[in-house]
């Protein structure tokens, strides 16, 4: 889709045409995906969270001041929606079953349980500029923080990690979830 | 473990998230959301609204209903929806809703007789069947048109007739025709089938040059006689393909929509790559694709001219969809 037909669809969208909006959130779904996959583990929960992301955004759409910042509005009704069903379901980090060869590129799986042990709003900042690979700017425009807020929660956060992963104790956190 | 160490470490766990394609059972939770949505409601089809109704005309409006879902403008192999409303007939099995049509819905003008045999409603087409008797031998100039209570005026998609043997000497045949067009987009409480007589386009072609990029604020306007106006909106030059898109306001949109060409600076028409395709049936807007192009190339946009119509009102039948 073209810059032209996606602002094109996002006033018609804004002006409560269905189709409009469905273009544009097929046009997104790979991203909304993403987004979802990195805040949450499961991926029922990421099809939970992409639906009520959905009828949330169709509701809202037509009152929508700015068009053009229609792409940062849905991923915060995500991030919203994400918080909200992590709250919900009460998230443990589960370490997948062990297989028998060791993959040398196989992921921190302690670092990965202890990220999840972040309160908020520390924890969706690390998932969103260190998982999602999202830039500072992106992230506080997301959070709707300055980034300065932004980079000192980033700070408080590898803080927390770097004192959890230093202990013994803390590196096999992820083995006793 | 040292900040650096740590940034690096959450940096590299980049790699160990997932590929990022969308799994199939959340996709198919995505459509379903989107086919569930409900259409917006009050609201009369835009287009229609512009043109001058009547007062009691623009005073109709629909209610949406999640009932009528939207098949995004491109035709489905199979229909999400199915509903048949025929006469005489019982409730038929499966997936269809049938409801009977009573009584039978007949109309006569001079020699040509209809009668609505058949109404079947998708989220893919709508289908109407009619038993004809007309002259025989004789090619009447008449064409079908199919519109609803918001004034939305149905892509027509084909037609099929099969017409029995005629004694020798009968001055009329009998047979069945049935005609197919798009699908209805809100949950309209009767359809109008109009039948209308083929006139011809008076008046001669439009031309306007390409000056400057047309926007959907700044569109080309392009008139086609006493039927309309065809607006393009944006030029989008690929490597592959060039992109018109336009919308038609109107009389006969679907007319409207294959009456207009693009030039080159020789004053040969461009020949696209193949018919327009609406994008938004609802609101006749389409997309056009030629072989590629560049910005800076000349071009004009022609518009031919497109006659209304001349409806046989002792024809038009009017169906009713509430139960």
């Amino acid at each position: 889709m073209s810059d032209l037909a996606w602002e094109t669809d996002v006033k018609l969208a804004c002006a409560g045409e269905k189709m409009a909006f469905e273009r544009l959130v097929r046009r997104m779904g790979g991203e909304l995906y993403r987004m979802s996959r990195t805040l949450l583990r499961d991926d029922e929960d990421c099809a939970d969270a992409i639906q009520e992301t959905i009828l949330s955004a169709y509701k809202g759409v037509v009152k929508l001041r700015e068009p053009a910042y229609f792409k940062t509005w849905l991923f915060r009704i995500l991030i919203r929606e994400c918080r909200r069903i992590r709250k919900k379901n009460a998230y443990r980090f589960e370490r997948p079953a062990a297989e028998g060869t060791v993959d040398m590129g196989a992921p921190d799986w302690d670092l990965l349980a202890a990220l999840e042990q972040l309160d908020e709003p520390l924890r969706t900042a690390v998932k969103l500029h260190y998982l999602a690979d999202l830039p500072l700017s992106r992230v506080s425009e997301l959070m709707e923080v300055s980034e300065g807020t932004l980079k000192s929660r980033l700070h408080r956060a590898r803080k927390q990690l770097a004192k959890w992963l230093d202990t013994t104790h803390g590196r096999r956190m992820g083995n006793e979830l | 473990m040292s900040y650096d160490r740590l940034d690096r470490v959450l940096r590299s766990a980049v790699g160990s998230q997932e590929d990022g394609v969308m799994p199939e059972k959340v996709a198919l939770r995505m459509e379903s959301t989107l086919a569930g949505l409900p259409a917006r409601d009050a609201r009369r089809h835009p287009s229609r609204s512009l043109r001058g109704m009547g007062v009691a005309a623009a005073s109709i409006i629909v209610a949406g209903g999640a009932l009528f879902a939207v098949s995004n403008g491109a035709l489905q192999e199979s229909p999400i929806w199915k509903r048949v409303l025929a006469v005489g007939s019982e409730r038929q099995a499966g997936p269809a809703d049938t409801i009977t049509l009573s009584p039978m819905i007949d109309r006569r003008n001079g020699t040509l007789s209809i009668t609505l045999t058949q109404v079947t409603l998708s989220s893919t087409d709508t289908e109407i069947r009619l038993n004809v008797e007309r002259p025989s031998g004789v090619n009447l100039p008449i064409g079908y048109e199919l519109t609803d209570d918001t004034g939305y005026i149905y892509q027509p998609l084909g037609s099929d007739s099969g017409f029995g043997p005629t004694p020798r000497n009968s001055p009329i045949e009998k047979g069945t025709m049935t005609f197919r067009y798009g699908p209805s987009y809100d949950k309209p409480d009767y359809l109008i089938f109009r039948p209308y007589e083929y006139r011809n386009a008076q008046g001669s072609d439009y031309r306007v040059n390409v000056t400057s990029a047309p926007t959907p604020s700044h569109p080309l306007v392009l008139p086609q006689g006493e039927a309309g106006s065809v607006y393009v909106t944006g030029i989008e030059y690929g490597e592959d393909e060039t992109v018109v898109r336009f919308y038609v306001e109107g009389e006969v949109p679907w007319e409207q929509a294959y009456a207009f060409t693009l030039e080159n600076e020789h004053g040969e028409q461009i020949n696209r790559l193949d018919s327009a395709f609406p994008t938004n049936p609802y609101r006749y807007e389409f997309i056009m694709r030629y072989p590629p192009l560049t910005p800076d190339e000349p071009l004009t946009f022609v518009a031919k001219p497109v006659a209304t119509r001349k409806y046989l009102g002792d024809l038009e039948i009017r169906v009713p969809l509430s139960d």
